[in-house]
């Protein structure tokens, strides 16, 4: 009996590491020139849950000269016996150490997942720094939306990836394939990949520090390497390549459904969402090509649920008739189609009602603040009004559950914000009963997150409220909601904080990151082996002061850790947009078709793709 | 009317797929019915569910070489059919060995099983022979009680392995140690193959840890007239 059928009866969920999906891609190991591993640094359930991974894994299995694998954290149990039993990481399709691997691909999704990369290239038996990695080890890249100020895990990666990745990941593997057939070595071969536009290669730069800890310069060491990197983006996301064949996982996942993009970007422009940054501008795909796809992926996976995914899918031009088109070919045939995110509208609520499978769940609303004031800060366009006739609209088509999700800690927030958010809660019971909602069945969920600050927003320079700030809110909270029908959660103050260091952080945290993981940080995402005081320890010894990162207020002249890489915004927007906030100013959103003159299509040389919506003309020039 | 097929599926589960919990291969055959286009009829109710039922749950790392489900069409498809296109639609590790339609009013495959035959195979330990080990499971055979303890609902339970143990047989060819076993299983009660294997290890009638073993269910059996008989022959 080999080690690893050994092993795998004594972990839990052993599924998670012996691949064999339904649509998974097996190549011939011997004929395939370029071999690289998709690795994802959290467990199978969450990793298989995302769409990147399948596009990714689409793109790259489509060429003959390449392959892509993947592979996962593993658990804490299997880890325990990897290391017992001395085997190395394995990827899941051919069951081979990642060291046999020609690059490893790490996606960046959330900054709480960073020591598990460096457990992962430590149990796949390589040093954790590049610069103790050479050529006849595999090359280890990473991209996702942490790529967008990967500083503080710059030590251990070879290359980033900004931006979009299904166009770069081709040009990446082209070069990459000449270079390693050339012989070259490791230095050489990152040096010729940092010219392909949206490659970003750390080693490259130097970072010059002010005596007050501040960042003097971030400079290239070389003349043909680029002082600013920026973002790549898919232009026709109507045709760019869709994995129509996805892999079916084995066991149940987070997302177990079929997932559709079905527009990308979002202009609404909430000032702490960085994702609304990172994926600019708004594009989105024709009904004919949404319809085609989901066809083709029903037939190939066999799917009962069809999730029509996006930062804002109500926001989908034809969105009311594609979902009505879509409930008419499958509701027949046993298939639901769910919306993930919806807008606090009633419109919104006439589509969840068409998609009978949201009613189980209870529906969800985001009005982000309490009060009107702190939305206009936030730029978030909803009024209480809104919220009133949403939610009066869903107690009256039968839910007798929502969810209301805010965040404290935002800028300028004072205690009469939080009594906002305690009094909406309350309307909405009220609400609730008028619509005559049984008694016993009305309930109402208040869940707060705590604000984090994020690189490339407009909210960039502000401070995060202090632990016990955080905490004497959620306290607070939780005193005014005290009450039978409502039911109240929060997010862990700790995490938010970390992850507001890391979110902002620079490269000097690369030490505290390699010590806190040789200390056993792992899964810190994950509340039951996040361990606080560990990353403490490691900020000690390191003598780095996490709340110089978290708690500081940063002056617009200063430079900030990822201002080398461009996410196409530009920096003037921002501090425009943080202006606004601090007088309680909105901004509209260019879907309107008046371009608000974020920069960001001048300077990508691109415009908004939105289907028989405004045409919008994007303001030219130094803005 | 609604036309109601009743269908008898035998198949392997093995590979990869050993490592599913029953749950997960519940729902690898409703994507995979799906995907063959199969028109699988579906329970009433607010969350249908495709109308399959199983023999007994295999535990996980377990492989099986002749499993049961039945499952109800709302069609009139012949068996070779259904079988086909199962077949081509089932994913790494799962193998149609035949299909044929019962009777709607048949006993279901859990109230039939009695009885499953597994395989253990291990390293022999260097110098361990056929003789020693049939002789030292024929002797545990003599013994008339074997208790062990089970955890049932957090609370510790003393059960008698001994009448729900039919069979032991073993042979050692060369490094290879197999132990054959037929175990009660179904509604009256289940043995499991590792508690045999631990109970035959803990006593030191066999030197190999129940660990090292690798199991797999070879056939499942219901009781009849005279003797037990193959659920495919019912
Ligand atoms: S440049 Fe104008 S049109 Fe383009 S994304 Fe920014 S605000 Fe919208």
């Amino acid at each position: 009996m080999n080690k690893l059928d050994k092993i795998l009866v004594r972990v839990q969920k052993p599924a998670r590491y012996v691949g064999g999906e339904w649509n998974a891609v097996k190549k011939d190991w011997e004929q395939t020139s370029v071999k690289m591993v998709f690795a994802f640094p959290d467990v199978y359930e969450v990793g298989m849950s995302h769409l990147g991974l399948q596009i990714l894994y689409h793109i790259v299995n489509k060429r003959k000269d390449a392959l892509m694998e993947r592979v996962f954290a593993p658990w804490v149990d299997m880890e325990k016996e990897l290391r017992k039993e001395k085997m190395l990481l394995f990827s899941l399709e051919s069951q081979r150490p990642l060291i046999d691997f020609d690059i490893i691909g790490f996606t960046l999704q959330y900054e709480m997942s960073f020591s598990n990369i460096l457990n992962m290239l430590d149990l796949a038996g390589l040093p954790v720094r590049s610069a103790h990695r050479d050529a006849s080890m595999p090359l280890v890249i990473a991209g996702g939306p942490c790529a967008f100020n990967p500083e503080p895990i710059a030590d251990f990666i070879d290359l980033f990836v900004i931006g979009e990745g299904e166009e770069v990941i081709n040009e990446l593997l082209d070069a990459f394939r000449e270079l390693r057939d050339q012989g070259v070595d490791r230095p050489t071969m990152l040096k010729q990949l940092a010219k392909i536009p949206g490659i970003y290669v750390p080693s490259l730069y130097t970072v010059q520090y002010n005596e007050d800890n501040t960042i003097a310069a971030v400079t290239p060491l070389h003349e043909d390497v680029p002082a600013k990197i920026g973002k790549r983006i898919v232009r026709d996301f109507d045709q760019v390549d869709f994995p129509t064949k996805p892999i079916v996982p084995t066991m149940g996942v987070v997302h177990d459904r079929v997932m559709v993009e079905v527009l990308r970007g979002c202009t609404r422009g909430c000032r702490f969402c960085q994702a609304g940054v990172l994926y600019r501008p708004v594009r989105e795909k024709t009904p004919e090509t949404l319809v085609r796809q989901v066809e083709e992926m029903i037939n190939n996976t066999g799917h009962d649920e069809i999730s029509l995914t996006s930062l804002s899918t109500a926001d989908y031009t034809g969105v009311a008739p594609l979902v009505k088109n879509l409930l008419d070919i499958y509701g027949e045939r046993g298939v639901n189609v769910s919306l993930p995110s919806l807008r606090l509208d009633a419109f919104s609520i006439d589509l969840a009602k068409e998609v009978q499978k949201v009613r189980k769940s209870g529906l969800t609303f985001a009005p982000e603040a309490g009060t009107q004031r702190l939305r206009d800060v936030i730029n978030k366009n909803v009024t209480e009004q809104n919220l009133v006739d949403a939610v009066t609209s869903a107690f009256q088509n039968g839910w007798s559950a929502v969810k209301l999700y805010f965040m404290i800690g935002l800028p300028t927030e004072t205690y009469e914000d939080l009594d906002g958010i305690a009094n909406m809660a309350k309307k909405v019971v009220q609400i609730g009963y008028q619509c005559g909602v049984p008694k016993g069945r009305l309930k109402v969920t208040v869940s707060t997150s705590s604000f984090v600050p994020k690189a490339h927003t407009a909210f960039q320079w502000e401070p995060q409220n202090t632990l016990e700030e955080l905490q004497e809110k959620q306290r607070y909270l939780k005193e005014k909601l005290r009450d039978k029908r409502i039911s109240y959660n929060y997010h862990d103050s700790h995490t938010s904080f970390l992850e507001a260091v890391f979110a902002k952080g620079d490269r000097r945290l690369g030490a505290v990151l390699e010590t806190a993981w040789t200390k056993g940080a792992r899964f810190d995402g994950w509340s039951e082996l996040f361990n606080y005081e560990l990353w403490l320890e490691a900020f000690a010894q390191e003598n780095i002061d996490p709340k110089w990162y978290a708690y500081r207020e940063i002056p617009y002249e200063e430079v900030l850790p990822w201002d080398h890489l461009d996410a196409g915004v530009s920096k003037r927007f921002l501090m425009r947009e943080h202006k606004k906030a601090m007088a309680s100013s909105p901004t509209v959103d260019c879907r309107t078709g008046k371009c608000t003159g974020c920069g960001l299509c001048p300077t990508l040389e691109i415009k908004p793709t939105i289907l028989g919506g405004a045409d919008i003309e994007p303001i030219q020039g130094e803005i | 009317m609604l036309i109601l097929s009743r269908y008898r599926v035998k198949f392997s589960k093995d590979g990869p797929a050993r490592f599913s919990s029953h749950l997960d291969m519940v729902r690898f055959f409703d994507r995979s019915t799906r995907r063959a286009g199969l028109p699988v009829a579906f329970s009433e109710g607010f969350n249908p569910h495709p109308k399959f039922s199983f023999a007994a749950p295999l535990p996980v790392g377990i492989a099986g070489k002749e499993e049961y489900m039945d499952m109800e069409l709302t069609a009139n498809l012949s068996p070779e059919e259904v079988a086909n296109r199962l077949d081509q639609n089932l994913p790494e590790g799962y193998q149609i060995l035949g299909v044929k339609q019962i009777d709607e009013r048949a006993k279901n495959l859990m109230a039939l099983l009695s009885r499953a035959a597994y395989r253990a195979i291990a390293e022999a330990p260097a110098g361990y022979d056929t003789v020693m080990l049939q002789g030292a499971l024929d002797e545990f055979m003599t013994l008339e009680n074997i208790m062990v303890t089970r955890e049932v609902k957090g609370k510790s339970k003393e059960v008698n392995l001994r009448p729900g143990i039919f069979k032991l047989a073993g042979t050692v060819a060369g490094h290879i140690l197999e132990i054959n076993m037929e175990l009660l299983i179904g509604s009256t009660g289940n043995v499991r193959p590792e508690e045999v294997l631990k109970e035959l290890f803990r006593a030191g009638r066999i030197p190999v840890n129940p660990e090292d073993f690798r199991i797999c269910r070879t056939a499942l059996y219901t009781d009849g007239d005279t003797g037990p008989i193959s659920l495919w022959e019912v």
